[in-house]
């Protein structure tokens, strides 16, 4: 054989070996072993610990939450969509508590605002022409239940609510001897509620109204009222030396004693009283040395601050109005069951309409309808049943004098 | 929906026939190289070949289980919060333009022939949400005159032909017995040959790491009997995933009470992501 042969066919052999020992030696041991790949990527690619953990995860500790969850049409929510993957929470520190969303217009709309390509079915909202009752919160969360919201049978917190603001004051603030619901704790408000419902608690007013409602909205009216408190720019009964601190204590005796502390009916005048006699009989309401079934559980909410805060208050307002000239129409007894709800001078509070400057007609037709039922309201049939006629005369008068507010 | 048959007898003589002459050519090579080492490595490079050995993966076996995945795109309401999931589950490039799984919108304004179509990476969209790690559909057609309009979510196929595989050079994506097809990151160089090769689209390459990315129905959860992220944040059950073969399934199911369709059909790939709700101009 010729030798330049010979060299190159040793040549392509060393090459061909050098090529085939070089495979050899640097592919993986489990490579081809399924197929052409290393199959020690498989396991590798199947280890890792999964993030989203699933709302079962969420039930062991969240348990009350968890079982409002599952009642309502937000069961198809998953936790874990809005408050992000629990990963390992609530055992690592980043973990440690997952975000509450804050911008619940942005989360919300993620799914119901109004779109074209959205399907029919899916409840949307078109956001510009949508109520906000609650111009200061705009927040979804103000009127709907996040965990268990409003669809079909299902009232909202906010329909739900204005059952309650007759008495309990257009925002739960509280009004006369009827408690503030205001930023109390849902869970509270629910047990409490829901003792009513029992018969556990007995109260005459609460009882029939609370066995009216379902467990479901329950829940979402304490909700309701506990969050309408935790957003409040002042915290109820917060002490202060504020107008607007001010404002809010004193919300727990006008109801009653009047806007101005006039006194109104059976309840006695504050104004222009000494500040002492007036710090003495609270703290004696207080303390229970002065007894009566409204001053004292009101007193007893108030701190000794505060009530020197109110006395001073009434007694500096008492010298005001000593120099402006009285109101020349004084208010009727009656009055007291009207105010509660349509404010102090008759000027209409969130949804309970304005009587001041409405015509004197109008208004005692209008309260003889409810006393007949020929107009229906839950709230005002009772109210103006128990009126005689002359009241309805008096009341329809005296409001209809009134100058409206703007 | 048989299985397709793992090589034939063709390839698996020739392999045998390579396999064997590549020890004796070795050992030729190794005697002439005199590299003790090479001769210690070959002896144990393909004695663990057996036949029903699956991968140790605690509690699961892939011979059992053929996934397939649903989406229902009349459900879809645009909410995005796949997207969302998919990133946060798989630590996937947090920006708006590298994602595992989409969703597009298609809207015929009135008259027009075309639809517009957009997803989450449209500049209007990452305007709507102001940050490239959440994401939100705009609403640019509020009040104006449509025809027809729907979203569609778009996710990697998991082909039974997937020809992401049959391009890549170095073995580094796969398809297992299960279904799922994979990236083995060690292995993958950045070609990207598997991104122009995927009809749909279902593949990008992160720059960082310099490797190919794409869904792999979140390997590490399906493994461990829970469903991909995607599919568990879903909150209109236009998501559908399960074993193919347990009758019980979700996606057995779906595929029984459904005429299903596949994207782009004629290329062969076969996907087993099938949808329910498409329409002509979506592929």
């Amino acid at each position: 054989m010729p030798q330049h042969i010979v060299r190159l066919i040793v040549l392509v052999v060393v090459f061909f070996a050098t090529a085939v020992a070089a495979k050899i030696y640097f592919t993986d041991e489990s490579f081809y072993r399924y197929g052409h790949y290393r199959a020690d990527s498989v396991p590798e690619l199947a280890t890792g610990k999964p993030k989203y953990r699933g709302p079962a995860y969420c039930q062991d500790c969240h348990t009350e939450r968890h079982v409002q969850w599952t009642a309502g049409v937000h069961k198809v929510v998953k936790c874990e969509i809005c408050h992000t993957p629990a990963g390992e929470h609530p055992t690592t520190p980043t973990t440690a508590k997952l975000p509450i969303p804050a911008d619940t217009v942005k989360l919300c709309t993620l799914c119901h605002e109004k779109m074209p390509s959205r399907p029919a079915t899916q409840p949307q909202i078109v956001v510009k022409d949508h109520p906000y009752p609650h111009e200061d919160r705009q927040e979804c969360i103000t009127c709907h239940n996040p965990h268990s919201p409003s669809i079909g049978g299902l009232k909202p917190a906010v329909a739900l609510a204005a059952e309650c603001a007759g008495c309990h004051g257009a925002d739960g603030k509280g009004v006369g001897a009827f408690p503030g619901l205001l930023g109390k704790d849902a869970a509270y408000l629910a047990r409490e509620m829901k003792k009513y419902k029992a018969g556990a608690r007995q109260n005459p007013m609460m009882t029939p109204i609370m066995q009216a409602l379902s467990d479901r909205d329950i829940d979402v009216l304490a909700e309701y009222y506990a969050n309408l408190g935790g957003k409040s720019a002042v915290a109820p009964g917060a002490p202060g030396t504020g107008s607007s601190a001010m404002v809010q204590l004193s919300a727990k005796c006008v109801g009653c004693h009047g806007a101005e502390g006039q006194g109104v009916g059976v309840f006695p005048a504050l104004t222009g009283k000494d500040a002492a006699y007036l710090i003495d009989q609270l703290k004696n309401y207080k303390s229970g040395v002065r007894e009566n079934p409204m001053m004292e559980p009101i007193a007893k909410g108030l701190t000794d601050e505060q009530i020197e805060m109110l006395a001073k208050y009434y007694a500096t307002l008492g010298a005001k109005s000593a120099a402006a000239p009285k109101s020349a129409v004084t208010a009727p007894a009656a009055n007291a069951k009207c105010l509660g709800c349509h404010g102090a001078q008759g000027q209409g509070v969130g949804v309970f309409p304005a009587l001041a400057g409405k015509d004197t007609a109008y208004l005692s037709d209008q309260l003889h309808n409810y006393k007949s039922g020929a107009r229906q309201n839950p709230m005002m049939e009772p109210i103006a049943k128990g009126l005689t006629d002359e009241e309805i005369e008096k009341l329809a008068g005296y409001y209809s004098s009134l100058k409206p507010s703007n | 929906m048989k299985r397709k048959p793992k090589g034939g007898d063709i390839r698996s003589g020739r392999r045998a026939f390579l396999r064997g002459f590549g020890k004796a050519v070795a050992s030729v090579s190794a005697l002439m190289i005199g590299g003790a080492g090479l001769i210690g490595k070959k002896g144990t490079s393909h004695a663990a070949v057996t036949k029903h050995e699956i991968p140790p993966i605690p509690d699961y076996d892939w011979s059992q289980h053929d996934w397939g995945y649903g989406i229902d795109a009349t459900r879809c309401i645009g909410c995005l919060r796949c997207v969302e999931a998919c990133k946060a589950e798989n630590d996937v490039v947090p920006t708006a333009h590298h994602f595992r799984t989409w969703v597009e919108r298609y809207v015929w304004l009135e008259g027009e022939e075309r639809p517009m179509v957009d997803s989450h990476s449209d500049p209007g969209n990452i305007a709507a949400s102001g940050s490239q790690k959440e994401y939100r559909f705009d609403n640019r057609y509020q009040g104006k005159k449509i025809d027809k309009a729907f979203f569609v979510p778009k996710i990697c196929n998991h082909c039974r032909h997937p020809s992401c595989v049959q391009v890549c050079p170095t073995g580094a994506t796969f398809k297992t017995e299960d279904g799922a097809v994979l990236i083995d990151h060690d292995y993958c160089i950045g070609c990207q040959y598997c991104v122009q090769a995927c009809p749909y689209g279902a593949r990008f390459f992160d720059y960082e790491r310099q490797v190919t990315e794409k869904c792999t129905w979140c390997y590490h959860r399906i493994t461990k009997g829970l469903k991909p992220a995607c599919v568990e944040v879903c909150p209109v059950g236009a998501r559908i995933f399960g074993d193919m073969n347990n009758e019980a399934s979700d996606i057995s199911k779906f595929l029984r009470e459904n005429r299903v369709q596949v994207l782009k059909p004629e290329t062969g790939n076969a996907p087993t992501c099938f949808y329910i709700g498409l329409d002509k101009e979506v592929s």
